[in-house]
């Protein structure tokens, strides 16, 4: 099951990049595509849409999809809890009340992807702060903290919600959903490096979450410094959902459920969860993309994910009961 | 030969002393066990003695050097957690290739070939192989020990660490569980174990330790410890200890 499922991620990815970039309301097909990626000897409109607006976008999905996944993979993994996601730590609460925040002000539109970032930074810190306590960090403690910030931060947005005129309160929901429409290269220049970079790094921990499975005492016999661990992999989270926040907003399911499903198909063994959630991730990103770009006139990409992503995960669920009753 | 010795260790939490004042030294094939009410520092003077707390005072050796001038301890010291447990729906065959993690480098991703024959002999021992493929969440409390005990054997440390491990389990669960940690000794692990019951000691340990109120009240050859006037005072009520042959009852 498990070579299976990887072949095929690896299969589809750049198909779906494929497909992603030869559709759209313009015309410009498959043929255009290929011509782009051979010899680039392409007409100017073709070169624009194909290179500065579907391929950026493609690209905002991928590295959106990757950070989401692996971050929800590390997250579940260090705080031993199937329920834990990328913005467990306060990280939507944060980005959503910044993002509001410049929004009911009418800010510059360039200032929202940095208020975003900043926001999910400036949580994530206020609920390590809190649950660090005696030299330690407590899963329960850690797990709280990241609650009542969420609670908190969630408030005051609402309280500017409520007092903005109805344009602006449009504009902050499509955003909170989670969006990819109109990215184009600025939306990534900032972000990709570091998204790759954390990725990369991410991998090496794959040994220590496996041991972070175990309890604390046998884990810490066996090497593993559980309090370093901790503190790192919500550094790693922190800025990979920043990043992804801050191109594509808010976007559900994919940190929460892409990492079971990999577990489900894959096994427990880290070695195999971070790299292939970071690759489901991208595939359902992109995939959730395509559909809401070509088929649901632009529906935020958050509410497909969610909508495609959640009865397909039922079904696994489902699946996964069945074989191990029989 | 292997050996572990405390020379007066203390330690202290939020200014309160949990242990004062223990020295003791076991020696390779030593089955110690730890016993004392509630409460009384065992759990803790175990986990100083597995380097997972530092002591506030004294030193610990083991092979005549202190914790900190050893590089892998963790090849050294394995620890059976009174918690011991595993998320994420793990198989008993991987839950026991983790016991081969401090033996492998920082890019090394994959079990040697030697590594793997460690874990294969670990679920042979516990005869855990049949059940290496099944999850650990579905096996029964003893079969889980077990599976825990080969993580412990597969890390191959000379000092086993074992915090109640017959705890929650039925007689023949504790029987089992405590034939091997018997064989483990004899062939020279230094078994060190915190027991509840006082005539599994009597019938498995070749040392104890008393403790009370976070300190050793005897310590010695399990035959010349376990007495009515050491376990009287330990534990602070009238016990009898009265000897069939070889085997030492305790009554209560």
């Amino acid at each position: 099951m498990r070579k299976i499922f990887i072949i095929c991620s690896i299969v589809i990815l750049p198909i779906l990049v494929l497909i992603s970039l030869s559709l759209g309301e313009s015309g410009i097909g498959f043929y255009s595509v290929f011509k782009y990626i051979t010899s680039g000897n392409i007409s100017n409109i073709e070169h624009i849409v194909i290179n500065d607006i579907r391929l950026p976008r493609s690209l905002a999905a991928l590295l959106t999809g990757g950070a989401l996944g692996i971050s929800g993979a590390m997250l579940q993994g260090m705080l031993r809890n199937p329920l834990a996601s990328p913005f467990l730590l306060g990280i939507s609460s944060g980005a959503g009340l910044f993002v509001v925040i410049l929004i009911s002000i009418n800010a510059l539109a360039y200032l929202i992807p940095i208020g975003a970032w900043l926001g999910s930074v400036i949580a994530a810190i206020l609920v390590f702060l809190i649950a660090y306590e005696k030299r330690s960090l407590r899963i329960e403690r850690l797990v709280l903290s990241g609650v009542a910030i969420s609670s908190v931060l969630g408030s005051i947005q609402a309280v500017f919600l409520l007092r903005s005129d109805d344009t602006r309160i449009q504009n902050a929901l499509t955003w909170l959903s989670g969006t990819l429409a109109g990215r184009d290269w600025s939306d990534i220049k900032f972000t990709w490096l570091p998204i790759v970079l954390i990725t990369l790094i991410s991998f090496a921990l794959a040994k220590s979450l496996n041991l972070a499975l175990l309890d604390d005492d046998t884990s810490q016999s066996l090497g593993l410094s559980i309090n370093q661990l901790r503190l790192f992999v919500g550094i790693l989270t922190t800025i990979l959902t920043a990043c992804a926040v801050c191109i594509s907003g808010l976007v559900g399911f994919v940190g929460l459920v892409i990492p079971h499903i990999v577990r489900l198909l894959c096994g427990s063994d880290f070695i195999y969860i971070l790299p292939m959630s970071a690759l489901l991730g991208s595939v359902v990103v992109l995939g959730a993309d395509i559909v809401a770009r070509c088929y649901l006139g632009e529906l935020p990409v958050g509410l497909v994910t969610s909508l495609i992503g959640s009865p397909f995960f039922v079904y696994i669920l489902h699946k996964s009961r069945a074989n191990k009753l029989s | 030969m292997n050996n572990l010795k405390l020379c007066d260790i203390g330690y202290s939490y939020e200014s309160k002393n949990i242990i004062n004042n223990v020295s003791l030294e076991v020696f390779e094939g030593d089955w110690l066990a730890i016993a004392g009410r509630n409460g009384s520092g065992k759990s803790t003077l175990l986990r100083v003695m597995a380097n997972l707390i530092k002591p506030s005072t004294g030193d610990i050796f083991l092979n005549g050097k202190q914790f900190i001038e050893i590089n892998n301890i963790n090849q050294k010291l394995s620890i059976m957690s009174q918690r011991s447990e595993i998320n994420g729906g793990m198989r008993v065959h991987d839950l026991v290739r983790l016991g081969r993690y401090p033996y492998l480098s920082s890019w090394q991703f994959k079990l040697s070939e030697e590594d793997e024959h460690f874990v294969e002999n670990a679920l042979n021992f516990t005869g855990l192989n049949k059940f290496k493929d099944r999850c650990v969440s579905s096996l029964s409390g003893g079969e889980r020990q077990r599976a825990f005990l080969a993580l412990a054997l597969a890390q191959d440390g000379s000092i086993l660490l074992f915090d109640e491990p017959t705890n929650h389990l039925d007689i023949v669960a504790q029987f089992q569980i405590l034939q091997l940690l018997k064989q483990l000794a004899s062939k020279g692990k230094t078994i060190i174990s915190v027991l509840h019951d006082l005539n599994h000691i009597g019938n498995y340990c070749n040392k104890l330790a008393l403790l009370k109120d976070g300190q050793l009240s005897s310590f010695g050859d399990t035959s010349e410890v376990l007495t009515s006037s050491s376990l009287s005072e330990a534990f602070e009520i009238n016990i009898n200890v009265t000897s069939h042959g070889t085997r030492l009852h305790v009554h209560y």
